[in-house]
């Protein structure tokens, strides 16, 4: 299998907090890889350094061999929306717009018009189990409802990563598994890899590999045994 | 190409519907933005119109002066001719007036809003003098206007519609020494700006701007940190930075077109309100408030300029940081130097315009002073707040709170306080200025300030002076009446000062002043105020009139015995003789017929009653009293209420922004309020801590307004040769008006607050 | 809970009577079961017939409470096999996991690594049922639940360990 994401010897500091120290991983295309460790540990911050959202002081990420801090601002843009999807806790809905609408938003800012953008987001919002409450806004409706559209609209654009932050940190355990199920499924379909930062080992589970973050550093628990 | 433009609409319209989308919520937002910079851009174009307005006044009150054109004189084929003579009246501290006129024959000039010209007995009275004749506070002027209402003056003929205007017939007997007119009214001119007048308009003006334009920008930032983690959502999902600029810009667009209609409409609602309402005496026609077609023009291109600009500017934190979804990151601290940098230069620049180091001062450099100290003010406002909030230790759980979410969140607040201490400043500026300015227009030194009692009229003929001065000394409040002649002479070119001869029979000149034996044919010398004698030798010639028919004159007597200044006279005029009527001989032409009123303890009942004795033709003047007479007072009064006016509009507009921030507020931490509530935070800590909240930033931006304004006034003031004047009381209200505003924007914020604490403020993203 | 295992550890750090160890074994791991006698003289004599332990000396007196014992070469390459080995994951294993992360920290040895094989372990027995939980009916799912969520409590528990070694060095040594 290929690499598709390459982290090495990632450090990052937040004033004297030293949240990422020396922090590598890999992730292949298609596979499922659980990023686990105590809180504050970093597994956040090594996400978002390989999500290109945030740009380590030292260390490399190279997706498809392309260094991501080389990048210009508009290019990591593109990638995020074309090739990248993110599923959070909570907060990634924008309150203003329908849940359909936040679906579509991706396809939209690719350029996509407007009632195509819907009627693909309709298919993934059908997928998700929430074709139903579509025309709803994010405050009207449960944390789980919330979290499959939220699913949805990472899907959408199909990506080739998928990144979850504690995705069913605020759920059950049984709506949680259903979500995360769901979430599965639909990245074994489409081929996507997901990297899933996550603090239930039932969870990890799911996960092809684990790498577990101590103190801003990595351990490829596999590799130990 | 076309894709990239289709791209480009399809950014700006995401943004537009983010403005427009999701429910109630942003609703209310965008309501408070429309309102916001609805308000913000009716008060630009009310000052956009304040030409219009001062223009049209001064038109029309000159379109009415009769025979006062330089060919006004010269008989016009078809057209009677028309006499006239100016009048004035004062009732219950307001002075207006009239013209007595008479018409000689039956196709007189047209005067503007008067559709036939009033008969000897009739008047033509302005809707106003109507209105106020008909209340009940009208009946003690009532029996001034004794003639017959045969019309009512039309807009035209008016300044505004609150004017107390007349015209009055008499007849031609009445109008002695007047001359015929053919025509009315006066070329319009350019109105006369003094210097120091202009420098003040332009000042009152950016002042009146600056937090209009602090509104804008802030109305249009309205929520911001609700604004920043969306398009931090949006970041994340991949918009590029292009993208985003473009979402925000549609969205701030949105607000700010929806805000230029508002305003539009707000603008000409007020307009139509002007006419039914009389705010501080203004008295101001709707359709005279004109915005000059450039200035709205800028309006509606400078308001989306800002709204946009400013939202793109708040932007650049969000650009960098798409990560604002998971944590709001700790902001730098703010720095001080570059923000004092706009009041140094602004106070250097003020400095060197000190009299003592410029020879003459620069208007232009003096504004441009002026409005750097004030955009300066709410640049070093955030800072200083910062300053004390990061210092506030400790205090009341609900002090703590309030500071905390300050020192988190004060952008919006700081922001609207940071406009209104710039009007603060500016206003106490302003103030000064006019006060100042007030005093050049008002020459103070000739106001005395004894006989403030001492009062006259004048009257057709001795005879009827003799009768009012008898009737006057029977009424309450008159403590002495006297009636007496004064004749109009040349002066003998030898003197410096002025002498008057005043002709009355000796028991006359014995009220006047006292005096041992009087006989007819004595006369007698008094000196001046400060007790000098003119000199008079015997045999002085005084020309009495210089008629083609014969000159007269009269010359003093050998025997001329000196006596005390008559306390009766007005307290100006010079030295002068006496003179018992058998000395003076027949056949004095000019003698002005006078009837001067000692009165008792200041009664305004009797004063009305003792006008109205006098009659609506003869004004009753006082020695003590200014009348504002010039031209440039008649202008600077308008420009002074017009300042007070739009002050007053620009601290509602700025009260109205702190109400909208403190709703914002609430609205934006409801679920922070609700989770407050349900851990068991009392109601009144909450409501205590938004009360600090909104009460902080205002004292705090009115301490530091009142010492940039009184420093700032100081400032211009040494450009100006003149001493300085603070108005206390108008500072003292300014002041007051921003404490009520506080206690008016928390209060009603409160019924928002305990909804949010009522749970449903727990079930929101 | 192997005492051999549990024996030869504590020896580790230095020749003991037959008696020490008894109450050295009691104070770290025997609070609710205290060994016998005989059971450390059974285990100890195995020991012996192996070749993991060896008599270091005996005091005048004679009888086996007098014989002071030492770990051998065996005895240490044996303890290290064990720590070694991650356990097979099966529910109440902590005591065999206290136990061996005790001695750990005891030998100088990383406890770390023994906790993390372990957790390792512990997730591969956790793939494996979520794979057959996946394919599986309902009655295999409630079963392959009913086994993941106790693996999982194991696993917290793992974790809980983990983060707090440093205070259990302190405690343990
Ligand atoms: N923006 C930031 N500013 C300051 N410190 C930060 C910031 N982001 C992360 N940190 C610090 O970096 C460390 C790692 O944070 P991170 O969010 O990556 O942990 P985490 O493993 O995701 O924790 P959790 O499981 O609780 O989500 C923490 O100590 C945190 O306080
Ligand atoms: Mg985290």
């Amino acid at each position: 299998m290929t690499e598709l994401l390459v982290a090495k010897g990632l450090a990052k500091a937040f004033g004297p907090t030293n949240a990422l120290v020396d922090a590598s991983m890999s992730v292949r295309a298609g596979e499922l890889v659980a990023v686990m460790g105590p809180s504050g540990s970093g597994k956040s911050t090594l996400l978002h350094c390989l999500a290109g959202i945030l740009k380590p002081d030292a260390g490399s990420v190279t997706y498809r061999d392309a260094e991501l801090s080389a990048m210009p601002d508009s290019e990591r843009s593109a990638l995020r929306r074309n090739d990248f999807g993110f599923v959070f806790q909570f907060g990634q809905l924008v309150p203003e717009l329908t849940f359909l609408e936040n679906v579509a938003l991706p396809l939209r800012l690719g350029g996509m018009r407007r009632a195509e953008a819907e009627r693909s987001a309709k298919v993934w919002m059908d997928l998700l189990e929430v074709g139903d409450i579509a025309s709803k806004r994010p405050g009207e409706a449960s944390g789980g409802q919330g979290q499959r559209v939220a699913v949805a609209r990472a899907l959408a654009t199909e990506p080739k990563v998928l990144f979850a932050d504690e995705p069913t940190g605020a759920l059950d355990s049984l709506n949680g598994e259903r979500v995360l199920r769901l979430l599965f499924d639909a990245a074994r379909q489409t081929g996507a890899a997901v990297v899933l930062v996550t603090h239930e080992p039932r969870v990890a589970a799911y996960a092809d590999r684990e790498v577990v973050v101590r103190d801003g550093r990595t351990q490829d628990v596999e590799l130990v045994a | 190409m076309t894709d990239a433009l289709r791209r480009w609409f399809g950014d700006l319209s995401l943004g537009v519907r983010l403005a427009a989308a999701g429910g109630r919520g942003s609703a209310v937002r965008l309501a408070w933005i429309t309102i916001g910079i609805g308000l913000g851009v009716a008060a630009l174009l009310t000052a956009a119109s304040a030409g219009s307005v001062l223009d049209s006044h001064e038109q029309r009150t000159r379109a009415r002066i009769i025979g006062a054109a330089p060919d006004a004189d010269r008989p016009v084929p078809g057209v009677s001719p028309l006499y006239s003579s100016a009048v004035f009246t004062e009732f219950a501290g307001r002075r207006f007036g009239g013209e007595m006129l008479f018409a000689d024959g039956a196709t007189p000039p047209k005067v503007p809003g008067v559709e036939v010209l009033p008969k000897p007995g009739e008047i033509v009275l302005s809707p106003a003098l109507r209105d106020l004749l008909a209340s009940p506070e009208g009946t003690l002027l009532l029996p001034r206007f004794p003639q017959r209402v045969t019309g009512i003056l039309g807009d035209e003929g008016l300044s505004g519609p609150w004017e107390l205007h007349f015209y009055v017939g008499v007849e031609r007997a009445e109008l002695p020494g007047t001359s015929p007119a053919y025509s009315v009214g006066v070329p319009p001119e350019r109105l006369y700006f003094d210097p120091l007048l202009s420098s003040l308009v332009v000042i009152a003006s950016v002042v009146l701007l600056i937090p209009v334009v602090v509104f804008v920008a802030g109305t249009a930032r309205l929520s911001a940190s609700a604004r920043d983690r969306r398009l931090a959502a949006l970041r994340l999902i991949g918009a590029d930075a292009g993208q985003v600029r473009r979402i925000v810009a549609g969205e701030s667009l949105a607000g700010a077109l929806v805000g230029l209609v508002a305003g539009v409409v707000f603008f000409v609602v007020g307009r139509d309100l002007v006419d039914s309402v009389s705010l501080f005496g203004m008295s101001i026609y709707g359709k005279d408030i004109r915005p000059s077609p450039a200035l709205a023009l800028l309006v509606f291109l400078v308001v989306p300029v800002i709204a946009v600009g400013t939202a793109l500017v708040a932007l650049r934190r969000t650009l960098i940081e798409p990560l604002g979804v998971s944590r709001g990151a700790r902001r730098a601290p703010r720095r001080l130097w570059w923000r004092l940098l706009p009041i140094l230069a602004g106070v250097a620049l003020l400095a060197g315009q000190h009299r003592g180091m410029a020879s003459q001062p620069q208007t232009a450099l003096v504004v441009i002073g002026v409005v750097l100290v004030l955009v300066g003010l709410p640049m070093v406002l955030p800072w200083l707040l910062e300053r004390c909030v990061r210092r506030s230790r400790g205090g009341p759980l609900s002090w703590q709170l309030a500071m905390r979410r300050m020192g988190a969140h004060g952008g919006a607040s700081w922001r609207i306080v940071g406009g209104f201490a710039a009007l603060l400043a500016g206003g106490i500026a302003v103030q000064a200025l006019l006060l100042t300015s007030d005093s050049i227009h008002r020459d103070e030194s000739w106001t005395p300030t004894a006989d403030r009692d001492l009062a006259w009229t004048t009257t057709a003929d001795s005879e009827s002076a003799r009768r009012l001065a008898e009737r006057l000394r029977t009424m309450p409040g008159v403590r002495r009446a006297v009636s007496y002649d004064v004749v109009h002479a040349q002066q003998p070119p030898h003197l410096n000062g002025p002498v008057e001869l005043i002709v009355a029979p000796c028991p006359a000149l014995r009220e006047l002043t006292p005096i041992q034996n009087c006989a007819e044919g004595d006369v007698f010398s008094f000196p001046e105020p400060n007790g000098e004698i003119a000199d008079l030798p015997p045999g002085t010639e005084f020309v009495l009139s210089t008629a083609p028919e014969g000159r007269l004159s009269w010359r003093q007597p050998e025997r001329v015995r000196p006596i005390a200044r008559p306390a009766f006279h007005a307290p100006w005029s010079g030295a002068g003789l006496l003179i018992t009527p058998a000395a003076v001989g027949q056949g004095v032409p000019q003698l002005q017929h006078l009837v001067a009123v000692r009165l008792g303890e200041d009664d305004p009942l009797a004063l009305e009653a003792i006008r109205n004795e006098i009659g609506l033709t003869r004004p009753l003047s006082f020695s003590a009293r200014a009348t504002p007479v010039s031209d440039s007072e008649r202008t600077y009064t308008a420009i002074r209420r017009l300042v007070t006016v739009g002050s007053v509009a620009a601290l509602a507009v700025a009260a109205g922004g702190l109400l909208v921030v403190a709703f914002e507020h609430v609205r934006h931490r409801r679920r922070q309020f609700a989770v407050l509530s349900a851990t068991g935070v009392p109601y009144s800590t909450l409501a205590w801590s938004v009360l600090w909240q909104n009460a902080v930033p205002v004292v705090l931006g009115t301490g530091a307004a009142l010492a940039c304004g009184l420093g700032l006034a100081t400032l211009v003031l040494n450009t100006t040769p003149t001493p300085q004047r603070y108005d206390w009381e108008a500072i003292g209200l300014t002041g007051a008006a921003a404490v009520l505003a506080v206690l008016l924007a928390t209060v009603m914020t409160l019924p928002q607050l305990r909804r949010a604490m009522r749970s449903e403020g727990l079930r929101t993203e | 809970m192997s005492i051999g295992h549990a024996l030869l550890g504590l020896l580790e750090n230095g020749p003991r009577h037959g008696y020490d160890l008894k109450r050295a074994y009691d104070e770290r791991f025997g609070h609710d079961r205290p060994l016998h006698y005989g059971q450390v003289y059974s285990t100890l004599s195995r020991l012996l017939r192996n070749g993991l332990v060896q008599v270091d000396g005996t005091e005048a007196g004679g009888g086996p409470e007098r014989k002071r014992y030492a770990i051998t070469e065996a005895g240490v390459t044996d303890i290290d096999g064990w720590l070694g080995t991650p356990e097979k994951p099966e529910p109440y294993l902590q005591n065999t996991l206290y136990a061996k992360v005790v001695l750990a920290l005891m030998s100088g040895r990383s406890a770390q690594g023994v906790l993390d094989s372990q957790r390792a372990e512990h997730l591969r027995m956790m793939r494996a049922l979520t794979r057959r939980k996946a394919d599986g009916d309902l009655t295999d799912q409630l079963v392959c639940d009913h086994a993941l969520f106790h693996l999982e409590a194991d696993l917290r528990w793992l974790e809980l360990t983990a983060a707090r070694l440093d205070e259990l060095r302190v405690v343990s040594t």
